[in-house]
């Protein structure tokens, strides 16, 4: 069985992956709050991509900007109504609270969508690079994850709301010293991370079904790929992601489907035990 | 301190009287109306499976209650159905069910969507000996706990794969090899384990046989495995998403076998709704199509087209093989009460063992382990824009399309 | 927050007419209230074993469901193979116990956020095994345990004094811990880790003495729960809702107390009842709901509010009112 041809599946599922993580890696490492709703807010775009593809015949690549703007600011707002108030408070409570939060989303989805599984059929067919095979669909995704993650980093790099967001990472007292208004901040960097599960969810949209369903598989992805990539750092997200992309892919060849994602958890638990900041990672919290 | 254990007070009697408002008078046991109790998934993962049967009931229910309810041992009565939602949730499950034994008192018990809810139900069922009936539950493993109170109008699951390999070696000589990839869950792995074996002992060499993870959201290792194992046929089990997926990553990552069958997708609009042409050719078996021309059949309907005009004149679209089997276990159950002349939980029990019934939905005829037994199973494929039925040969519309 | 945590008279005495009360089930209720009082009994055990390592030692376990599951398998494993059911229910105790132990001295070394991430991969992970090793576990078919004997009314009362036992036991437990070096050493611990360490607590013995007894009696549980239901399978016995719902609770009761997860577990159950009782569609909005209430206006659990301090704020307020008028 050709070699390339699993690497080439893990790599482009990697990208796929990456795209999940890097908003929930990013608000992990800035606010130190992990956010149980991750998994939602992207099959939430998910499901807005559909419906704008199945209404209004608006393409998921055009509908991406738009979507991916709604949850930037449904972000914005949960941050600053529910989760400024306990930013500070122990793991226990803030963890609790996003999953108390996310079960209100994901009833209202699954009230008002249903959890029948929708699919933007674009037919996109496949590219055959020197006897690899590659789906255009996915290829598609891949490119688009990695321009929003690349944008992302550029924007974190480059811009003053970008330092301001890595100063509070690094230390919230010195930032707030240096005139930097953490609250917006953190409503800010909260409302991105949303923004890039939008865009998830709109890429992936043109590549898997959507259905509430999908919710607890991708939050727990995010996770696996944090820890293994590291936090907060949005090439962590994407060394994460394309890991755990390649190590299923094989691990799938290797031991049976059956076991692929299994081994994507030990591998985290076994990093998390052996090295929590991850492959690529800066500290984060404790 | 005192202060506290004073609050553990006040809240202590706050839960008292909750608890004693619970356990208030259980609904009187009613004559004249039999009662039926069915536990639903109406939310959760499974809860489009539960929303058909609600509606198929519901639909059935108009139509018996129109001719004013049903005649048992000279009087009429009129039947009602108790319904609650347990969430897609085992515990649930077996909570509800209780609920509907001692509370509600129902006369007998409908399963829910899956069977491994079924089988926690049936548990309840078993020590309380009310008669259950199963309409969505195929897998023997449902079956093999030896009760008495358990009865179910799906059809084994081995019967399926044993005609579907006859008829594709007989319609598709050329095919040699078979890839078989399942999911790991109740009923996908049961026929998948099934295909399996029938495809062995019909001489096919099963050069792919393995299972998938509940959840996997990718498929590509294991169908690039699957193409390089170079297969006529790919068959494929799981849920509607799991196909759609498998589908797609097929097409993208070039498998281009004849036969490809996926279980059960084809019977189910959400499938070829979400593949569009990608749809085309597969195959699939299942226990019922509308097109299965099924006539002078006794319960509320007497042939398989008067059931299907009625279900798309009250919901604009075509019924599967869940609203099928559940329509008609309520047949059978209504059927075994007329024999049984009474509502008497032991008495119907016996008579639905009994059951020898010619439905809408096809023949009723319990073994003895409950389950309807085996007959041909129809084996449909998409076709374009429609469902064909390809068998067996008495109901087939059409011939076997390949793939190419 | 520690000094006032001992339990009163009081307390004792509405615990026991509260014990009374759910064993008392069969006489006052039918059969589904019964089902009821096991299901209360089950969380209060899983919560009061929760509060060893979550209340006490502060360290966020989402593990329960873990516990849970591998007491359900192993009880039901040890049944089929023809041990007798009282004897697999202790097995699968010592199983389990042994198993958190192991694994707490791999994962008690991460904090705050790693460990609660760890302890949830630890219920995927279990659950996967589980799934995937069809030999044993029948994997996603499921395991059929022997029916027990007995009538429903018989069974559900008998079921039923044995959660309460387990429900004693744990409350027991909590008691003596709590009295103990034990019980102190993990609320240094809670407090400030590194300070407890320098003044000579035993930071890694406690904790995993902590950890398997947050898992002892959810093991317990778990196999009791396997032999009443008569079949298990991997999703709902690794439930992650489950393991959610047992820190909730005992959010919900007072975490770090000894009555509050008791109180905690009884109100959760009963709400839940009440709620999806009426409101089909809309439970899992208004549990989220009851979580994020739960959070913001009651952040150290229904036992700490002060009622009195509430009562006479209001009325200094009307008493205000009146002066302004």
């Amino acid at each position: 069985m050709d070699i390339s041809q699993i690497l080439a599946n893990g790599i482009v599922l990697g990208a796929l992956y990456a795209c999940i993580a890097v908003g929930f890696s990013l608000v992990w490492g800035v606010l130190n709050v992990i956010n149980m709703l991750h998994g939602s807010f992207i099959i939430l775009g998910g499901y807005l991509t559909y419906f704008a593809w199945f209404y209004l015949g608006v393409h998921p690549v055009i509908a991406l900007a738009p979507v991916a703007l709604l949850l930037y600011l449904l972000g914005f707002l949960v941050q600053y109504v529910f989760i400024n108030k306990v930013v500070t408070a122990p793991v226990l409570t803030t963890l609790t609270l996003t999953f108390g939060l996310d079960m209100i989303l994901y009833n209202l989805m699954t009230v008002y969508f249903t959890a029948t599984p929708r699919r933007v059929t674009l037919d996109i067919g496949s590219v055959d690079i020197a006897g690899v095979v590659m789906p255009g669909d996915r290829l598609i995704g891949m490119g688009l994850a990695l321009l929003l993650t690349a944008l992302l980093y550029l924007v974190m790099r480059g811009s003053s709301i970008g330092r301001a967001i890595v100063a509070v990472r690094m230390d919230r007292q010195a930032a707030a010293l240096m005139g930097i208004r953490v609250n917006r901040i953190y409503a800010i960097t909260f409302g991105i991370g949303a923004l890039m599960a939008g865009a998830a969810g709109a890429v992936f949209a043109m590549v898997f079904p959507v259905t509430t369903n999908l919710t607890g598989s991708f939050l727990g992805k995010a996770f696996v790929i944090c820890v293994i990539g590291g936090l907060g750092s949005v090439p962590g997200a994407l060394v994460g992601g394309i890991t755990l992309g390649i190590v299923e892919s094989f691990a799938g060849y290797l031991l049976g489907p059956q076991h692929a994602i299994t081994i994507g958890f030990l591998l985290m638990l076994i990093l998390l035990v052996v090295r929590p900041t991850g492959l690529v990672g800066v500290k984060g919290y404790e | 301190m005192f202060t506290r254990s004073w609050k553990f007070a006040v809240a202590g009697a706050a839960v008292l009287g909750a608890a004693s408002a619970l356990t208030a008078p259980a609904a009187q046991a009613e004559d004249g109306v039999l009662k039926i109790g069915a536990p639903l998934a109406l939310t959760g993962g499974l809860a489009d499976e539960g929303k058909k049967q609600q509606a198929v009931w519901s639909l059935w229910l108009d139509k018996i209650n129109a001719q004013g309810g049903v005649e048992v041992g000279g009087k009429k009565l009129k039947v009602e159905f108790v319904e609650y939602d347990y969430q897609t949730d085992g515990k649930r499950a077996g909570q509800l069910a209780e609920k509907l034994v001692t509370d509600d008192e129902v006369d007998v018990i409908m399963a829910p969507f899956g069977s491994g809810h079924t089988k926690i139900i049936a548990a309840v069922a078993e020590r309380y000996q009310v008669p259950m009936l199963a309409c969505v539950a195929s897998s023997v493993s449902v079956y093999d706990q030896g009760f008495k109170y358990l009865f179910g109008t799906l059809a084994p699951n081995t019967g399926m794969t044993e005609s579907m390999v006859g008829y594709f070696k007989e319609k598709f000589p050329a095919v040699k090899k078979v890839a078989v990839y399942g999911r790991d869950d109740v009923f996908p792995k049961s026929m998948a384990t099934a295909l399996a074996d029938s495809a062995a002992s019909g001489g096919l060499e099963v050069v792919y046989n393995e299972l998938y993870a509940v959840g996997t959201m990718d498929h590509s290792a294991a169908i690039s495995a699957i193409k390089a194992a170079n297969p006529d046929w790919v068959y494929m089990t799981g849920y509607t998403q799991d196909l759609i997926l498998g589908r797609k990553q097929m097409a993208d990552l070039g498998i281009t076998a004849p036969v490809i069958t996926m279980v059960t997708g084809p019977a189910y609009r959400e499938f070829t709704e979400g593949l569009g042409d990608l749809a085309d050719g597969v195959t699939s078996s299942t226990w019922w199509h509308h097109a299965t021309a099924y006539t002078d059949t006794s319960g509320a309907w007497n042939s398989t087209a008067a059931f299907y005009k009625d279900f798309v004149a009250a919901y604009g679209s075509d019924p599967d093989y869940v609203h099928a089997s559940c329509a008609a276990a309520a047949d059978v159950l209504v059927d075994a009460v007329q024999r049984a002349g009474s509502t008497d939980k032991q008495a119907v029990r016996d008579a639905l063992a009994a059951t020898d019934m010619a439905t809408f939905y096809g023949p009723i005829d319990f073994g003895d382990n409950g389950m309807n037994q085996g007959r041909e199973m129809p084996i449909i494929q998409v076709q374009g824009d429609e469902i064909k039925v390809l068998y067996p040969a008495a109901i087939a519309d059409a011939d076997l399309k390949l793939i190419d | 927050m520690m000094a006032g945590s001992r339990t009163g008279k009081v307390g004792y005495g509405v615990l026991a007419v509260w014990l009374l009360l759910l064993a008392a089930a069969p006489l006052l209720g039918d059969n589904y209230t019964v089902r009821i009082a096991i299901t209360i009994a089950m969380f209060t055990a899983m919560a009061l074993s929760w509060n060893f390592i979550g209340g006490f030692t502060g360290y966020p376990s989402f593990s329960t469901a873990a516990f849970f599951g591998i007491g359900c398998y192993v009880g039901a494993i040890a049944q089929r193979s023809g041990v007798p059911m009282v004897l697999a229910w202790v097995l699968a105790t010592v199983f389990v116990s042994l198993f958190a132990a192991a694994l707490g001295c791999i994962i008690l070394r991460l904090k705050g956020h790693y460990f609660a991430i760890g302890s949830i991969a630890i219920v995927e992970l279990t659950r996967l095994v589980v799934s995937s090793w069809g030999s044993l576990t029948g994997g996603g078919d499921g395991l059929n345990v022997p029916l027990l004997r007995g009538t429903p009314g018989e069974v559900g009362s008998m079921v039923l004094y044995i959660m309460l036992g387990i429900v004693l036991a744990a409350f027991v437990t909590t008691i003596l811990v709590e009295r103990a070096r034990l019980g102190f050493g993990l609320r240094c611990i809670h407090q400030n880790e590194e300070a407890a360490d320098m003044v000579g607590v035993d930071t890694t013995r406690y904790k995993i003495a902590a950890y398997t007894l947050s898992a002892l009696f959810c093991g317990a549980v778990g196999a009791v729960y396997a032999s009443w239901v008569g079949y298990i399978d991997p999703t709902d016995s690794f439930s992650i809702l489950l393991t959610i719902k047992v820190p909730v609770m005992v959010l919900l009761g007072g975490p770090g107390t000894a009555l509050g997860p008791i109180l905690g577990a009884g109100a959760f159950v009963l709400l839940e009842e009440f709620f999806w009782a009426n409101f089909l569609q809309w439970n899992r909005a208004i549990l989220g709901g009851i979580i994020v209430f739960l959070i913001f206006f009651l952040p150290g659990g229904l036992l700490k509010i002060d009622y009195r301090r509430l009562l006479r704020r209001q009325s200094q307020a009307r008493g205000e009112g009146k002066a302004v008028l």
